[in-house]
């Protein structure tokens, strides 16, 4: 059996198809392009694919990553060439390497996520000097506290670990942000949250739906113990 | 609207906040989106019910693969819109729009509904209503489409004749492309326009098409229909259906949609035959859909393979009204999961006969997936099974669920109607001492085996709706009282933790039987719960009874005449000028065999019932030989 990792983008339309439909997505591309997959034992064989984190529902993307087992090898160049040619509008795989070590799950690994994000102001005004000074001033912080919905309830969480970068720049009708937050088990920053924060030290009232907050995962990335920052295919 | 704007619009405003976006994409695998050509005859494949609905169903697949290989037609799907999105659609005024190119409805030729069930209907409504098309066809003009539908319910379709241009009766493969072809050639002499008046004329001597404003119903003081004559020159009388003669020439899609979410039925279908004969006397399809007709092992075997490949689904159900029937079905089976298992496709068949023979092959499937096993012995004692004709003993289902406890099932579903022509509590008995029997059978055959899963028995009840085009048809439905009372008592009896009792919904199942034997008149009254509100009347959390009894009463409609009545045997029907292939005497001889406890043997193994569909649709039971059987083993 042999282990590959996939980098894909998620773009237009694709954005709104949930995490959960994912798998068999790419499971049935794999399928049309005749990728030998291979399965799992038992009363319901499932192919072994497994995803990065999870991107939420209307979220486009630059990089997502995902692991799967062949029963076969098959050449990488080939494997995204093939794949390519079966997945629906809106997937595209930019890169496929092979998975030389066992190591940790992909899941386990990536601990980073860049995000750009384009809010519309809907009519309101901000100046650039403004969203400097809050951005700053948040960064400033030692501690940022969210509420959270959890399992247990209610939780108060402190994100400013979690938040490596921020900055924003005002446009025509929107504001741009660029943000480098921590994503996995340990700690994991949604990109709504930090501009929570900025908005209310803006004392700005913005809606942040999915309709008014264009949200753009650039990609995914891992740190590794010397503080590198590489991509899941590198590790 | 112009239909870039309209797509920009759904995907900024409206995506982000629905429920399940994916429903509403039109980007899914092997969809088909053509050029917009002024000259190509355009239709929308209109199903009213939710997307996961609508695409598990086999007839649009055909369909939809059938008419986008013909250069100048094209066909688009669109569906009822859940709630969370029709409320933004109207509150954004955005029209019904097709899924693949964001088209409203009114750009269409021609919107073809497709009539599963009657509790559908208000939905055909309501997606007229948000195409912004007048729901009554007398207040639509030529710059709106032809509004059209087929299906099965379409063999009564005197409740939606207000609503509706034009019916297609029977199968559709072919006819629906003749009734292109002329629409296209009407088009084409006409710049591009539709003169609905004329365009009836071309279309009414394709056999199978139904133009109800052709027909005059007269009414007896009491309500009763006195008779069904024609008020035009050219319309037949009665209109037959359209028949497919050879299954295995007929058309089959091989690049069927592969949704993005999951559906009902998430696999690829194969239909193995269409038909049956087995002539159980509640069932329409039994009916309806004679004479059978197998397609070969070879062509099926043949489209497993471009549909698995084309699709990439991990799963082929082998689809029709009774799979076990199938003459060559063990090779078939055999072969495809032997073909298939190191790919872990997997081979489903949804209906099994009670027989030890269906659990055989239902122990074949399990070699990829492990499913739970469904029969249908639909009544509980010997003299009900009788009645409805359905060919099963206690027996039968005694020796099949051993074989299926040994074979390392542990969960059996049994499939009953309540409310049958001549039930009583004892048949009720029945149910209940099957559903026991069954367990019992399970504890032993596990135990003896050494499996320690529990056993599980799932009895579910449905309520007994009289159908046109059966011997059942001149019967009444149980009134609600008795229905209930019916289910309660099922309810009491089966409480066991091993056992689970599901029923339907009977005051839904009362609505369904006024539309199911409905005439025109009650067509007033599904305007009037549609103009209330109703919709999505089939979910239970939809279905409002008051609702839907305020409007029979505002529209002075006793639903209790057409459920609940037993009709007189030569009393004119709303559906007699609707023909099916069967003689009407053929009906009523098997209401009156039911009536007396006789059953009736099924055709292919025995004489001919006289049923009247051969000689009258000039076709026959066309079994296959396996003559191509041979051929599959030099394949191998």
């Amino acid at each position: 059996m042999t282990s590959y990792r996939l980098k894909y983008s998620i773009t237009g339309l694709a954005r709104y198809i949930s995490h959960l439909d994912l798998a068999k997505v790419f499971e049935r591309s794999m399928r049309r392009a005749e990728i030998p997959l291979a399965f799992s034992e038992g009363f319901n064989p499932h192919p072994k694919l497994s995803f990065g984190s999870a991107l939420a529902v209307g979220l486009s993307s630059g990089g997502e990553y995902m692991e799967v087992q062949l029963k076969e090898p098959i050449p990488p160049e080939l494997f995204r060439e093939r794949l390519n040619h079966t997945l629906p509008h809106g997937f595209t795989v930019d890169k496929v390497s092979e998975v030389k070590e066992k190591g940790k799950a992909l899941m386990a690994i990536i601990n980073r996520a860049a995000y750009q994000v384009e809010l519309s102001l809907e009519g309101k005004e901000v100046t650039n000097e403004e969203l400097t000074k809050a951005i700053n001033n948040i960064l400033a912080k030692n501690e940022l506290k969210v509420h959270r919905q959890t399992k247990k309830g209610l939780r108060e969480i402190d994100i400013r670990p979690g938040i490596y970068s921020l900055s924003g720049q005002v446009g025509q009708e929107t504001i741009s942000f660029h943000l480098l937050v921590a994503t996995g088990s340990e700690i994991n920053v949604r990109p709504d949250e930090v501009l929570k924060l900025v908005l209310s030290e803006l004392n700005l009232n913005l809606s942040l739906n999915a309709k008014h907050a264009i949200i753009h995962r650039e990609g995914l990335y891992v740190t590794k113990s010397d503080g590198q920052i590489i991509t899941p295919l590198e590790g | 609207m112009e239909n870039d704007k309209l797509r920009r619009m759904v995907e900024v405003e409206l995506l982000p906040l629905v429920e399940k976006p994916a429903r509403y994409l039109g980007t899914e695998w092997n969809g088909v989106k053509k050029e917009w050509d002024q000259r190509t005859v355009k239709m929308a494949f209109a199903f009213p019910d939710v997307y996961e609905i609508g695409m598990s169903h086999l007839g649009l697949k055909i369909l939809y693969g059938l008419v986008n290989r013909e250069e100048d037609y094209l066909m688009e799907r669109v569906f009822s819109p859940w709630t969370d999105m029709e409320q933004l659609m109207r509150a954004k005024k955005i029209p019904l729009f097709s899924l693949e190119s964001y088209r409203s409805l009114r750009d269409f030729d021609l919107v073809g509904f497709t009539l599963q069930y009657e509790m559908s209907y208000t939905n055909i409504l309501n997606m007229l209503d948000l195409a912004e098309i007048p729901v009554k066809a007398a207040e639509r003009d030529n710059s709106h489409p032809l509004v059209i539908a087929g299906g099965p319910c379409a063999y009564n379709p005197e409740p939606l004749v207000p609503f509706i241009d034009l019916f297609v009766i029977g199968e559709g493969e072919e006819l629906l492309l003749e009734l292109m072809a002329v629409v296209k050639k009407h088009k084409n002499e006409r710049q591009g326009k539709l003169d609905k008046a004329a365009l009836f004329e071309e279309l009414v001597d394709l056999q199978g098409v139904y133009i109800p404003s052709y027909y005059r119903v007269d009414y007896s003081p009491d309500g009763g229909i006195t008779q069904i004559t024609t008020n035009h020159p050219k319309a037949h009388l009665p209109v037959t259906k359209q028949i497919i003669r050879d299954l295995d020439q007929v058309y089959f899609p091989d690049k069927p949609i592969v949704p993005f979410m999951e559906v009902v039925h998430d696999r690829v279908v194969l239909e193995v035959l269409r038909g049956c004969a087995r002539g159980c006397r509640f069932c329409q399809a039994g009916m309806v859909y004679r004479p059978v007709r197998e397609k070969s092992p070879g062509t099926l075997h043949r489209q497993a393979i471009e549909q698995v490949k084309e699709t990439g689904y991990d799963e082929i159900s082998l689809a029709s009204l009774s799979t076990s029937d199938y003459t060559c079905i063990e090779p078939l089976l055999i072969k495809l999961l032997d073909e298939y298992e190191d790919q872990r496709v997997g081979v489903s068949l949804p209906s099994l006969r009670v027989d030890s023979f269906s659990v055989g092959l239902a122990e074949q499937v399990q070699r990829v997936r492990k499913s739970g096993l469904t029969f249908a012995p639909e009544a509980g004692t010997q003299r009900l099974r009788d009645v409805i004709n359905k060919g099963v003993t206690e027996e039968n289902l005694a020796e099949t669920v051993t074989a299926a406890f040994r074979a390392g099932f542990t969960r059996v579903k049994l499939y009953f109607m309540i409310g049958l022509p001549t039930e009583t509590f004892d048949d009720l008995d029945g149910i209940i001492d099957m559903a026991y029997r069954v367990l019992a059978i399970g504890r032993e055959e596990t135990k003896k085996a050494g499996i320690k899963k529990p056993v599980s028995v799932t009895v579910s009840a449905s309520s007994f709706v009289p159908k046109s085009h059966t011997p059942f048809q001149w019967e009444p439905q149980d009134d609600l009282v008795l229905l209930k009372e019916k289910q309660d008592y099922l309810k009491s009896k089966l409480r066991h933790k091993q056992i689970s009792f599901n029923w339907h919904e009977a005051e839904l199942s009362f609505v369904e039987a006024v539309f199911a034997r409905g005439d025109r008149l009650v067509a007033e009254a599904l305007y009037q719960a549609f103009k209330k509100g109703c919709k999505f009347d089939g979910w239970g959390d939809y279905f409002s009874y008051h609702t839907w009894m305020d409007a029979f009463k505002e529209t002075e409609i006793n639903p209790e005449v057409y459920a609940n009545k037993r009709l007189a045997p030569d009393s004119v029907l709303p559906w007699d000028h609707i023909q099916a292939g069967l003689k009407k005497e053929f009906l009523l001889e098997e209401y009156r065999r039911a009536v007396g406890v006789m059953t009736t043997d099924d055709c292919r193994f025995a004489s001919c019932t006289d049923c009247g569909v051969c000689p009258s649709l000039k076709t026959k039971n066309m079994l296959t030989k396996g003559e191509d059987n041979d051929q599959l083993q030099i394949e191998i």
